[in-house]
């Protein structure tokens, strides 16, 4: 029986660090918009980034 | 300058405009603003932008308005306080069609240091920006401006703050649902296993509980939407999708738990938690696409319809030229004319002199007048059209998934009520059976085939620039069989074009090209715009004197008098009432030097596109113009003469449209205020690039990019769109009938319900992720 309360013990941490990644990325605003960043990730410029100047 | 020469023959000039590269015969830029546009981009040293850019779209340069950002109340609504000494205001800006645009976007901070950030949606075609405290909104709206985008008001901050919360909460749920139901599958294949090799009932209680606690989030938390839309669905007495849902939930797990306490090896916690997560994305999905475009238009045109500067009913007041009436009246004295392009959609200026009426939100364009007010605020016309505007409804239209989906729960439910009167009637209730009901009918194709198909058709129009507001959008048009257009703005530009010239002495071209261009810049005529971009002048001619609606004179160097007006009056024979701008003539001494041809503008894309869109469909024009412009346009776009209306007010426009909307699909294609009230009449309204901003609040679908072509493909997704969820719904209606008769014939047990529920899911998403109702790659 230990093994089974393993597994689930390890299942549900398992849960827990994916949950805490998902709420952060969530709060951080990752999910808001998922188009425009694809494309910002082809600007390779030597511009500063409008993130760095603020 | 060698970076402007570099790039000159980078863009090339073969007649196309550097700026836009919109057909430029007569030099490098095809308008002043295109000038001013590429000045500014170059000046802030981001001429990288024009290697950067995909094909030529940049906005055509904006009518000049009275700013809307100017205002007290526009600031007090839209701005919101980011830090310290920041604040930020998000805009919807019209011409961003590439990644090019997003980059130019993005890169204003550097340029301008009054702001801090903008960071652009390119999805919703808003940016964000923040801006230092003190800085005026007009003028960081003034920067984008400046670089050819149209800037919009977005959404107001409380309701886009209260939305985005919604949304993440929403992005939660399905994150927990869909993480406890992957959780629970590990476990329960332990106990699928056992089905098959046996296992003890102190295994399978152990084992179903701790399932239980895994899942208990997804019904407890994730799942308290369906809950809260069956309850709705209840109070309402309309059997919607949620009711069927919470049901199958709720039923499904607390006969789990059961199941597990006995040690009956007949959980269904893996099922439930995934038919939660399921049905959470694909409700995440309509909402992300229906939240597509809202913005603040309604309130600002009613901001500029307002109280008028303090003018009261009675009041005399002068207005300067360049000023807007600040109500309606007539004009007491002078002479002038005024730009009524709100009312009639027209830029053509209205010639006023004593008597004549003047309505609040028009432009004095020449000239002081003084005016008698009569009316303001909202007994205006303007303030009439506005409240006319919002009163207009949609008619009630019923959507077809809604439909369906209301058979398919109805049904649902009169079986298991029969399945409940047999088991009574026998004194057994086989409550196996009535829970492989529930599960085999869980309708995933609707709640999830429908929204994966919306949600792929919406993000493919985004891409275009098609913005449409709500989900229920492409069903309504693909019924769509009569198309109305506007006509100016809609199928015409707003400013004429200069087709032709036509010098009675070739060499004198190069002696009077100064001379015509001074005398353009001298005039705010709409007419000689053309001239003013054909033939650059330093200044205007500081003699010329304008005679309202016919043209500009100024005595030469040499005392002859130089006309530049309409044809009649620069001849010197008298002018026609019916006289146009189409063509204007340059005399000297009442003998013609050369003749300017106009032309009306039809959009080049409009004839093809026109007939494209009335393929099957009826076509109308509804315009504020005169007879014999509008007949033209009917003519060059294939549109019966009968069926080409001239000299609608807006009220008329809506109260037709309304008329042809009782007898027939209407789609209404315009773009001013008069516009407004028949886009809100139509079943469905569309706006075009540039329309004012009561014209975009109140329409459905909004072309954000300045091409006919877009409103050809919206029509020939929308019957693909409809198409595809038919089937997906039919896929729906067989498996559930087929698996519903399984289930009473005792074919099928509750286990076996749960482990198909899934792959039927999967089937109709498969389906639904690869259908692309947009066909040409944009």
């Amino acid at each position: 029986m230990s093994v089974f309360a393993i597994l689930i013990a390890g299942g549900v941490f398992l849960f827990l660090i994916f949950l805490a990644l998902l709420v952060w990325s969530i709060r951080n605003g990752q999910l808001d918009d998922l188009e425009t960043p694809a494309e910002r990730a082809l600007w390779d410029d030597p511009h500063e980034k409008p993130d760095d100047k603020s | 300058m060698d970076r402007e020469a570099e790039l000159k023959e980078s863009t090339g000039t073969d007649g196309t405009c550097l700026h836009c590269g919109l057909p430029s015969p007569r030099g490098p830029y095809c308008c002043p603003g295109c000038e001013a546009a590429r000045a500014a981009i170059l000046g802030m040293g981001l001429e990288e932008y024009y290697t950067r850019r995909v094909g030529s779209g940049v906005a055509a340069f904006a009518i000049p308005e009275r700013d809307p950002f100017a205002t007290e109340a526009a600031v007090k609504r839209f701005v919101r306080s980011a830090g310290p000494d920041a604040d930020a205001v998000e805009f919807l800006l019209e011409g961003v069609t590439c990644s090019a645009c997003a980059w130019l976007v993005e890169r204003v901070p550097l340029a301008d240091p009054r702001i801090l950030r903008a960071d652009l949606d390119m999805g919703r075609s808003t940016v964000n920006v923040m801006f230092r405290r003190g800085t005026r909104l007009d003028q960081v709206a003034g920067t984008f401006r400046r670089m050819g985008f149209r800037v919009r008001p977005g959404d107001d901050p409380e309701i886009a703050r209260a939305r985005r919360a919604e949304v993440r909460l929403w992005v939660l749920r399905t994150g927990v649902a869909l993480a406890c139901a992957a959780a629970s599958m590990h476990v329960a294949i332990g106990l699928y296993a056992g089905l098959l090799e046996g296992i003890s009932r102190g295994i399978v209680r152990e084992l179903g509980l701790a399932l239980a606690v895994v899942t208990a989030p997804v019904v407890l938390w994730c799942a308290i939407p369906f809950y809260r839309g069956a309850l709705q669905s209840i109070r309402a007495r309309r059997a919607t999708l949620d009711l069927l849902v919470a049901a199958s939930i709720l039923v499904g797990y607390f006969t789990g738990v059961w199941n597990a306490w006995r040690g009956v090896n007949e959980t269904y916690f893996d099922a439930v938690a995934m038919l939660t997560g399921f049905l959470l994305a694909g409700r995440l999905v309509t909402r992300l696409a229906e939240d597509r475009v809202r913005s603040g238009g309604e309130f600002l045109a009613r901001e500029l319809a307002g109280e008028g500067g303090g003018a009261r009913p009675g009041d005399v007041v002068d207005f300067a030229a360049g000023e807007v009436f600040s109500g309606d009246g007539f004009v007491r004295a002078g002479r002038g004319s005024m730009n009524a392009a709100w009312l009639t959609g027209e830029e053509e200026p209205v010639p006023l002199a004593a008597g004549d009426k003047i309505w609040a939100g028009a432009v004095n364009l020449e000239g002081r007048l003084e005016v008698e007010i009569e009316s303001t605020g909202r007994d205006t016309r303007m303030g009439r059209i506005l409240s006319m505007v919002s009163a207009a409804s949609k008619g009630g239209l019923q959507k077809l998934s809604e439909r369906i989906e209301q058979a398919i729960v109805l049904g649902v439910f009169a079986v298991v009520a029969l399945l409940l009167a047999w088991g009574a009637a026998l004194g057994h209730v086989d409550g196996r059976r009535i829970v492989a009901v529930l599960l085999v009918a869980c309708p995933c194709a609707v709640g999830l085939a429908v929204p994966a198909v919306l949600g792929i058709a919406h993000r493919q129009a985004a891409r275009r620039r098609i913005l449409l507001k709500g989900v229920d959008a492409f069903e309504r048009i693909a019924q769509i069989n009569t198309v109305v257009f506007d006509k100016t703005g809609t199928l015409t530009r707003a400013i004429p074009r200069l087709l032709e010239e036509i010098w009675t002495d070739p060499s004198a071209r190069s002696r009077w090209s100064g001379k015509v261009g001074a005398l353009a810049l001298a005039s705010a005529h709409l007419a000689l715009r053309p001239l003013r971009a054909a033939f650059p002048a330093f200044a205007a001619d500081p003699d010329a004197r304008e005679t309202p609606g016919c043209g500009l004179e100024t005595t030469d160097s040499s005392g002859e008098t130089v006309r530049l007006g309409r044809r009649d009056w620069a001849l010197g024979t008298e002018a026609s009432e019916e006289g146009t701008w189409s063509e204007i003539v340059l005399a000297c001494d009442a003998l013609e030097v050369a003749s300017f041809r106009l032309g009306s503008g039809v959009r080049e894309e409009a004839p093809v596109a026109v007939a494209a869109i009335l393929r099957g469909r009826e076509g109308w024009i509804l315009s504020g113009d005169r007879a014999g412009p509008v007949a033209a346009v009917a003519a060059a776009c294939g549109i019966q003469p009968e069926r080409a209306l001239s000299r609608r007010d807006p009220e008329e426009k809506l109260r037709f449209v309304e008329a042809l909307s009782r007898v027939r699909k209407v789609l209404f294609v315009g773009d001013g205020i008069n516009d407004a009230g028949a886009l809100r009449a139509a079943q469905v309204g569309v706006g075009v690039q540039g329309g004012a901003a009561a014209a975009l609040a109140s329409c459905d679908v909004y072309l954000a990019r300045d091409d006919l072509g877009l409103l050809v493909e919206l029509l020939e997704a929308s019957k693909r769109v409809r198409g595809h969820i038919v089937l997906a719904l039919t896929w729906a209606v067989v498996w559930n009938v087929l698996g519903v008769a399984l289930v009473l014939l005792g074919y099928l047990g509750p286990v076996v319900c749960a482990c198909l529920m899934p792959l039927s899911s999967l089937a109709v998403v498969a389906y639904a992720l690869t259908r692309h109702p947009f066909r040409r790659n944009p």
